[in-house]
């Protein structure tokens, strides 16, 4: 038998063989990855008898309240944890914003470019928007999604192939948030249905949203599907598409045929949302009003697990628990209702907040401390302007919609998206009643960061 | 953290094995996130997140637990796993450390705020009371 000590050294790299790494979401949404052991099911049964106390004295708390017109909801009030107080920073006033993505080395934000910040106070271009290609009178490229990956990131989106004028879905890579390379590989453009010379309305790509999990890296999104006669589209003009990647440079395309949705009427099928819980991934997207959700255990594999009515905008997950946000109707500009859904087997989802309907009433985006949770969006359009919509929660399973008295967002007509950076959070606000542009499109939106305090 | 990471989860493994390890150290890393703020200016971030996840553990009651692999390893003792699981946790996490994956002792110290006096003396009683409990003679 060889030395204690060589036997040390081949049982200490054995050891590490096998440990998976622990993902971005597992650290920023603060959740631990597993089991709970004997000690912790000990814990919540004294816990349990704890809270039946708690709720007893609730109760007579609340019955004791009643009588003296004070209203205890829930049998005992928890003031939120969640910010109460916002601050204004003068930044990113021109730019549209559709993600964050924060990393050791600061926050990135993305959509019509990219933008670096180190203390999310500060922020500085660092991308030249001419490389998303496109033409105001054609189709445009965009970012729409960015996640961190150790201290650098992976934005996803669309760009414009100067030849043929289309969008193709597309990636970016970069080491630290301020120096972007875009990867050139096959899978991103796949083979499409021929699009007839001069139409350039449908897109062959686009990626709408991208997560760590699976074998590293999953995006999703759709590619162009649908067929002519003519020049005249006569199909539904998209299906679902993912693509996986191990190092965020080399990607494959998976199967999803068997997951093909949209066909009965809907005019875009698309995957809008992924993200990983503990080793699950979960995609969703939007289909004639409903949300259809899917599960994958590696990324590459995935099964349909749910319909929900309504339409999610994005997702987050809260000590296990999933919680997703967006509106009771996929089609904008009818009375909506902004919606908070949660649920912990990605199968079974729950309200837990419904606004009161109002024009275009969405939450669009959700971010987590690990220990509060913001919800942003809108409420309203057109006149009257109904100020932007902000929720916040110490638990998923509680909400409080945070009353708008003009104060902290007023002229804020939408909000989204949001991050977080250490302890606080960064939201974006929209205004698009501000005559910011010129005469002949004087509504052009004016961006403003929000930092809670 | 990026690069702390690799140290981080060694000393957590050898804490805990690797199955409690990798829940220690998502536990230990939100923590680092949650209070970034803080934990960026300290002069030792990983020493600190170390003993936040070693804290956590503890409060949970978390066992070491490390697997058997004298089927797949014969050149390691059968009793090896269940030995280093017996072993006072400090004693454990030094010995590991230093002859699993070759740090030095200051990086010992450094990891758990203690002398480097006191790195060599777990290492050494570690590995002789591996030994007893191996039933093996020294240098054997």
């Amino acid at each position: 038998m060889a030395e204690l000590e060589t036997q040390l050294h081949s049982y200490a790299s054995a050891l590490l063989d096998g440990f998976e790494p622990v993902s971005a979401e597992e650290i920023t949404e603060g959740t631990p990855s597993r089991r709970v052991g004997r000690s912790r099911r000990l814990l919540g049964a004294v816990l349990a008898m704890t809270l039946v106390t708690v709720v007893a004295v609730g109760a007579a708390l609340w019955l004791t309240g009643r009588g003296n017109g004070v209203r205890i909801t829930s049998g005992i009030h928890h003031p939120p944890a969640a910010p109460t107080s916002w601050t204004r920073v003068d930044a990113l006033q021109d730019a549209q914003v559709a993600a964050f993505a924060s990393s050791a080395h600061g926050v990135v934000a993305v959509g019509s470019g990219i933008w670096f910040s180190s203390d999310g106070r500060t922020w500085t271009s660092v991308f030249d928007p001419a490389e998303l290609g496109g033409s105001p009178a054609g189709q445009q490229g965009s970012i729409n999604a960015v996640t961190a990956v150790g201290p650098g990131f992976v934005a996803a989106g669309q760009a414009v192939d100067p030849i043929s004028g289309q969008a193709v879905a597309a990636i970016w890579t970069s080491p630290d948030g301020q120096h972007w390379t875009r990867v050139r590989d096959p899978a991103l453009e796949p083979p499409t249905p021929p699009i007839p010379a001069g139409n350039t309305t449908p897109i062959r790509g686009s990626i709408q949203a991208i997560a760590r999990g699976g074998p590293g890296l999953v995006a999703v999104g759709g590619v162009f599907a649908g067929s002519f006669v003519g020049k005249t589209l006569v199909t539904a003009p998209y299906n679902i598409a993912i693509w996986t990647s191990k190092d965020g440079a080399h990607w494959t395309r998976v199967d999803t045929r068997a997951l093909y949705f949209g066909g009965g009427g809907s005019a875009q099928a698309s995957l809008s949302t992924v993200i990983a819980r503990g080793r699950s991934m979960i995609a969703t997207g939007t289909d004639a009003g409903s949300t259809v959700v899917f599960e994958s255990r590696d990324g590459t594999h995935w099964r349909h697990v749910a319909v929900v009515p309504g339409s999610f905008s994005q997702m987050t997950v809260y000590r296990r628990m999933l919680v997703a946000v967006g509106s009771d109707s996929g089609t904008s500009g009818s009375n909506e209702r902004a919606i908070i859904w949660i649920s912990t087997d990605a199968t079974h989802w729950h309200q837990v907040l419904v606004s009161q309907p109002a024009t275009f009433a969405a939450y669009r985006a959700v971010a987590t401390t690990g220990q509060s949770l913001v919800a942003v969006g809108s409420a309203g359009r057109y006149e009257p302007i109904v100020d932007a919509t902000l929720a916040v929660s110490n638990n998923a399973r509680t909400w409080h919609p945070v009353p708008q008295n003009g104060a902290t967002f007023a002229s804020r007509t939408s909000l989204g998206p949001v991050t977080t950076i250490g302890s606080h959070y960064l939201v974006i606000g929209v205004d698009n009643t501000i005559g910011t542009g010129t005469a002949s499109d004087p509504y052009r939106p004016s961006t403003a960061l929000f930092i809670s305090n | 953290m990026e690069a702390a990471e690799p140290g981080l989860r060694r000393a957590l493994v050898a804490l805990y094995g690797a199955e409690e390890a990798r829940d220690a150290m998502a536990e230990g890393l939100a923590y680092a996130w949650q209070h970034w703020d803080r934990v960026q200016t300290m002069a030792n971030p990983t020493g600190y997140v170390y003993r936040v996840a070693r804290g956590r553990g503890r409060r949970r009651r978390v066992r070491p637990l490390f697997p058997d692999v004298s089927g797949s390893m014969p050149e390691v003792e059968p009793g090896l796993a269940h030995a280093l699981a017996r072993l006072p946790e400090r004693q454990r996490v030094a010995v590991l450390l230093v002859h699993g994956w070759d740090w030095t002792y200051e990086e010992v110290a450094t990891l758990m705020g203690v002398s480097v006096s006191s790195v060599r003396n777990h290492v050494a009683r570690g590995l002789e009371r591996l030994r007893r409990l191996l039933g093996v003679q020294v240098n054997g």
